[in-house]
C-alpha cells in the first residue's frame, strides 16, 4: 500500500483529502502545518507528499525548499495542492522542485485523485 | 485672290502654260506613232490573208484534179451512187450555209456563185470535190483583172466537169448495150469525155498559172506599200523630234523670263532699298508697281522706314532732355552733400544725450538683478519645501541645487534621524546607492541621449523610491534635474490590495472547495446510501450551487486582477489545435445530453505554434464553447483555425439563437448578457463577466476577440487571435493535460514579496 503525507492547515480540507486518498486505497498520514509535516517526513518513508501552500508555522513553499535540499527527502515527489493561483507562486513552487501544482477549486476531488495517481504513476 | 496680288497665282499660271505646251507636243507625237503602228499592222494582216487564200486555192485545184481523174475511172455504176450520197448531204440549207463559210474566204456568197454559175449548182460542184475551192477576190484593185480571169477559168472548169460527169453516166448506162446505135453513142461519149478531160486539165493549169501570178503580184504591191509606209514613219519621227526640241526651248526661255519678271527683279529692288535703310538713310522708299506679296512687303517696308525715321527723331529729342535731367540731378546732389555736413554736427550733440540714457539703463539693470535675486530665493524656498526630492546637476555632475527632501532621502545624518549631513554631494549619493543602482551612469546616459530616464520602484533602505532624471536642454544639454519621489506609501497600499485579493481568494475558495468536494465525494462514494431521490437531488443541488459559486468567485477575482493589471501571462509556445481538441473532450457529455455535435475542422495546412498562456487560452476556449452550448438547442458547435498574418485565428461557431446587432455592441462589456436587463437576468447563465474576462485576457496576450458574424435564429461565430511564436520557439513544447511538471522559473520583475513583509 502506497503511503502519502498530507500537510494541510484547514481541518475540513484535511479531512476531505484524507478521505479521498483513503477511499482511493492509500495509507494517509496527516499534518496540520509545515513544521509537523517536515518532522513526519523525516520520521516515516513516504511515497509522496501533498502540500498546502498557505499554512502557519512553516508554509508549504518553505517545507518544499527544505525537503528538496535534504538528501534523505529530495527523492520524494511533492504535489502542491492550494487555492493560490497566482502565476508567480506556481512558477516559484516549480523552480523549488514541486512535481505538480494543483489548484483545489479548479478540480473536483475525483479529478485531483486521478491526476495525482496518474502523474506519480501509482495506478 | 486677285491675280495681280499673288505671286503664287502668277507662278501657277506660268507652269500651267508651259505644261500645256509640253502636253500638246506629247499628244501629237503619240498620235503619229499610233498612226504608223496601225498602217503597219494593216499591211501585215493583208499580206497574210492574201497569202493564205491563194495557197488554199492551189491546194483545192490539186484536189479537183484527183476528183476528175476518179470520175473518169469509175467502172461500176454503184460508185456513182456513192457520189450521190454526198449530193443528198448538201440538200439541207443550213449545211449549205456552213459549207459556204468554209468555202468562201473572200467576197460574198452571191458574188462568187453568180460569177461562176448563178449560185444554183453548188451541189454538183461539191460532188466534184470542189467544195474547198476558193473564189479569189483580191484586195488590190489593180489585180482585179487577174482575179476575174481566175473566176472565169473556174467557171469553165466547173461546167466541163459537170459535162464529163453526165457523159460518164451515159457511158456506164450503155455499157451492156449491143445495138449499133448504142455502140455509136457510147463511142461518141467516150471520145467527148477524153476531149473534156483534156480541156479540164488545160483549164486547171491555166488557173494554177493565174493564181501563181496573182500571189506574186500581190507580194510586189505589198512590198511597195510597206516601203511607202516606212518612209512616212521616218518623216513622222523627224517631226516629233523637232516639235519636242521646240517645246523644250519654249519652256526654258518662258520660265526664265517670267521668273525674272515676277520674282527676281522685285526682290533685288527690295534688298537694295533695305540695304540703304540699314545704312541709316531713313528717307529711302521703294517704288513698285506690283500689287502681289512682294508689293505688300515693299509697302510695309516703306511704312517701317517712315516709322523708323520718326522714332529716331524722337529718340534724339529724348536723349537731349535726359541729359538735361542728369545735369539737374548733379546739382541737387551737391546741395544734399552740404546738408549732410550740417547733420554730422548735430550728431555730436546726440551722443552726449545717449550717454545720459545709458546711465539710466545701468541703474535699472541693478534693480532688475536685485529682483531676480529675490525671485531666486523664493524659487529655492519653494524647491526646498517640495515633498518631492529635487536635485539639479550641471553637466560636470556637480550639484547646483538640492532640496531638503532630497537631502533627507540620501544624506540623513546617522546620529540624528531628522538632521542631514552638510556635505551632500553627488559622490555621497552615489555611495549611498551603491549596490542598488549606479546613479552617475544614469545621469550620464540621460545627458548623452537627451532623454528622460525613469527608475520605478527603487527599493532603497526601507523605502520605495521613484527617480526621474530629465535633461535640461538650452543650446545643448546644460545639466539634468533629478526628481526623487517616495512612493513607499503607494506601494504599501498596492501591495495590501494585492494581498487582499490573494487572501480573499483563498479564504473564499477554501470553504467552497470543501462544500463542492464533499458533496461530489458523497455522490461518488456513497451513491448507495443516497438512493432516495429527494436526498440525491438535494445533494446534487448543493454540488451544483457550490460549483457556480466557485465560478462566480473566480470570475470576480479574474476581473479585478485583470483590471489592476495583476494578471500574469506566461509566454508558452504550443499547438492551439491540440489544446482545442483536449478542451472539447470535456464538453462531450454535455454536448451529447443536448444532442449537439461538437467538431473540430482540422486546418488544411499545419498551423504554426502560438505564443500565449496555455491555461488562459484554454479558459477562453471553455468560455466560448460553454456559451455556444448554453445558447444552442439544435445543431452543434464547430471549431476552425486559420493563419492570419502573424496570428493564428480560432473560430468558434454555433447554430444557436444568434445575437442581435444592438446586443453585439454590448457583449464584451462588464456584466453583460445579451438582451438582458438587471431584473430579467438569467442568473443560471453566469455572472456576465465571461466575455469581458476573455476579451481582457486575449488583449493581455496581444490578440483580440470579436464576433465574426451572428444572425438571429441561425447562429453565431466568435473568433480570437493569438500571436505566432517566433521561429526559434516554433516547436510546441510537449505537454500533457496536467500542468507541465517543471517549467523554467519566471524572472520576477517586481521586488520580492519578502521585502514588503519586512516593513
Amino acid at each position: 500500500m502506497k503511503k502519502i503525507l498530507l500537510v494541510e492547515d484547514d481541518e475540513i480540507m484535511l479531512r476531505m483529502y484524507k478521505r479521498l486518498f483513503m477511499f482511493g486505497g492509500f495509507e494517509v498520514v496527516i499534518a496540520c502545518n509545515g513544521m509537523d509535516g517536515l518532522a513526519l517526513a523525516r520520521e516515516i518513508e513516504f511515497d509522496a507528499i501533498i502540500l498546502d501552500v498557505m499554512m502557519p508555522e512553516m508554509n508549504g513553499l518553505e517545507l518544499l525548499a527544505i525537503a528538496k535540499n535534504d538528501e534523505s527527502l529530495k527523492h520524494i515527489p511533492i504535489v502542491m495542492l492550494s487555492n493560490l493561483a497566482m502565476e508567480h507562486e506556481i512558477s516559484n513552487a516549480r523552480s523549488l522542485g514541486a512535481h505538480m501544482y494543483l489548484i483545489k477549486n479548479d478540480h473536483e476531488p475525483k479529478k485531483v485523485f486521478e491526476m495525482v495517481t496518474k502523474h506519480l504513476k501509482f495506478d | 485672290m486677285h491675280f495681280k496680288q499673288s505671286i503664287q497665282l502668277k507662278i501657277t499660271v506660268l507652269f500651267l502654260f508651259l505644261g500645256s505646251i509640253s502636253l500638246i507636243i506629247s499628244l501629237f507625237s503619240f498620235q503619229n506613232l499610233n498612226h504608223f503602228l496601225n498602217s503597219f499592222n494593216t499591211l501585215v494582216d493583208n499580206q497574210n490573208a492574201t497569202d493564205h487564200s491563194t495557197q488554199q486555192g492551189l491546194l483545192s485545184l490539186e484536189e479537183a484534179n484527183s476528183s476528175v481523174n476518179d470520175l473518169l475511172a469509175i467502172q461500176n455504176p454503184n460508185d456513182i451512187d456513192r457520189l450521190r450520197k454526198d449530193e443528198s448531204a448538201f440538200s439541207n440549207a443550213s449545211t449549205r450555209v456552213e459549207m459556204f463559210t468554209n468555202v468562201l474566204i473572200f467576197g460574198s456568197e452571191s458574188q462568187a456563185f453568180q460569177k461562176v454559175n448563178g449560185g444554183i449548182v453548188y451541189s454538183e460542184w461539191q460532188r466534184l470535190g470542189l467544195d474547198k475551192t476558193l473564189i479569189v477576190a483580191p484586195l488590190e484593185p489593180q489585180l482585179a483583172q487577174t482575179a476575174t480571169k481566175i473566176d472565169l477559168s473556174f467557171g469553165s472548169f466547173s461546167k466541163d466537169s459537170l459535162k464529163l460527169f453526165a457523159l460518164k453516166r451515159k457511158t456506164l448506162r450503155l455499157a451492156q448495150a449491143t445495138d449499133a446505135q448504142s455502140l455509136a453513142e457510147k463511142q461518141a461519149a467516150v471520145t467527148e469525155s477524153l476531149l473534156l478531160t483534156r480541156r479540164i486539165n488545160e483549164t486547171r493549169s491555166t488557173i494554177v498559172q493565174l493564181t501563181t501570178k496573182l500571189i506574186e503580184d500581190t507580194n510586189v504591191i505589198s512590198r511597195s506599200k510597206i516601203s511607202a509606209d516606212q518612209a512616212n514613219a521616218k518623216s513622222l519621227m523627224m517631226l516629233t523630234i523637232i516639235l519636242g526640241a521646240v517645246g523644250f526651248i519654249i519652256n526654258i526661255i518662258g520660265g526664265i523670263f517670267f521668273i525674272r519678271i515676277i520674282l527676281v527683279k522685285p526682290i533685288l529692288d527690295l534688298s537694295k532699298s533695305v540695304k540703304m535703310v540699314s545704312d541709316g538713310d531713313f528717307s529711302k522708299r521703294i517704288t513698285t508697281v506690283s500689287e502681289d506679296e512682294l508689293g505688300k512687303l515693299a509697302a510695309n517696308f516703306n511704312v517701317m522706314a517712315a516709322k523708323l525715321a520718326e522714332f529716331y527723331a524722337s529718340l534724339q529729342q529724348k536723349v537731349h532732355s535726359q541729359t538735361k535731367v542728369i545735369e539737374d540731378s548733379l546739382e541737387e546732389a551737391n546741395k544734399t552733400k552740404k546738408a549732410m555736413l550740417n547733420l554730422l554736427e548735430d550728431a555730436k550733440s546726440l551722443e552726449t544725450q545717449l550717454k545720459t540714457e545709458k546711465e539710466g539703463v545701468e541703474k535699472k539693470v541693478v534693480e532688475r538683478t536685485k529682483e531676480l535675486h529675490d525671485e531666486q530665493i523664493k524659487l529655492e524656498a519653494s524647491i526646498n519645501s517640495l515633498s518631492v526630492g529635487f536635485i539639479l546637476v550641471d553637466k560636470n555632475n556637480n550639484i547646483v541645487i538640492i532640496n531638503q527632501t532630497a537631502k533627507s532621502n540620501f544624506c540623513a545624518s546617522e546620529t540624528s534621524p531628522l538632521a542631514t549631513i552638510k556635505d551632500c554631494s553627488l559622490l555621497h549619493i552615489e555611495d549611498e546607492l551603491k549596490g542598488i543602482i549606479d546613479i552617475r551612469d544614469y545621469i550620464n546616459r540621460c545627458l548623452t541621449h537627451k532623454k528622460t530616464i525613469t527608475i520605478n520602484e527603487l527599493a532603497f533602505q526601507k523605502k520605495f523610491l521613484k527617480i526621474i532624471i530629465t535633461p535640461i536642454v538650452a543650446i545643448g544639454v546644460i545639466g539634468a534635474v533629478i526628481l526623487v519621489e517616495d512612493i513607499t506609501e503607494t506601494k504599501i497600499m498596492e501591495r495590501s490590495k494585492d494581498e487582499f485579493f490573494s487572501i480573499a481568494s483563498h479564504e473564499l475558495r477554501t470553504p467552497l472547495t470543501a462544500i463542492r468536494g464533499n458533496t461530489s465525494m458523497i455522490q461518488q462514494f456513497y451513491a448507495e446510501k443516497i438512493k432516495d431521490p429527494e436526498l440525491s437531488e438535494m445533494i446534487g443541488d448543493i454540488h451544483e450551487s457550490s460549483t457556480r459559486l466557485i465560478e462566480i468567485v473566480n470570475d470576480f477575482l479574474d476581473t479585478s486582477r485583470l483590471e489592476m493589471g495583476k494578471m500574469e501571462f506566461k509566454k508558452e509556445s504550443f499547438d492551439v489545435v491540440d489544446l482545442a481538441r483536449n478542451t472539447i473532450k470535456e464538453y462531450l457529455t454535455t454536448g451529447s445530453m443536448k444532442k449537439l455535435y461538437l467538431k473540430i475542422e482540422d486546418p488544411t495546412s499545419p498551423l504554426p505554434a502560438v505564443l500565449a498562456d496555455r491555461n488562459k487560452v484554454k479558459q477562453i476556449l471553455i468560455n466560448l464553447i460553454g456559451n455556444a452550448i448554453k445558447f444552442t438547442e439544435v445543431g452543434g458547435i464547430s471549431l476552425k483555425f486559420e493563419k492570419a498574418d502573424n496570428f493564428v485565428k480560432v473560430f468558434v461557431s454555433d447554430t444557436g439563437k444568434g445575437i442581435s446587432p444592438a446586443s453585439q455592441n454590448l457583449l464584451f462589456r462588464k456584466f453583460q448578457q445579451a438582451q438582458d436587463n438587471i431584473l430579467t437576468r438569467d442568473t443560471t447563465k453566469g455572472t456576465g463577466l465571461g466575455l469581458y474576462i476573455s476579451k481582457m485576457i486575449i488583449q493581455g496576450m496581444g490578440g483580440e476577440v470579436k464576433i465574426e458574424s451572428s444572425e438571429i435564429g441561425k447562429g453565431t461565430t466568435f473568433s480570437f487571435t493569438m500571436p505566432i511564436a517566433p521561429a526559434a520557439n516554433a516547436a510546441p513544447q510537449p505537454h500533457s493535460d496536467a500542468p507541465a511538471p517543471i517549467a523554467n522559473p519566471q524572472p520576477l520583475n517586481t521586488p520580492d514579496r519578502t521585502q514588503i513583509a519586512h516593513l
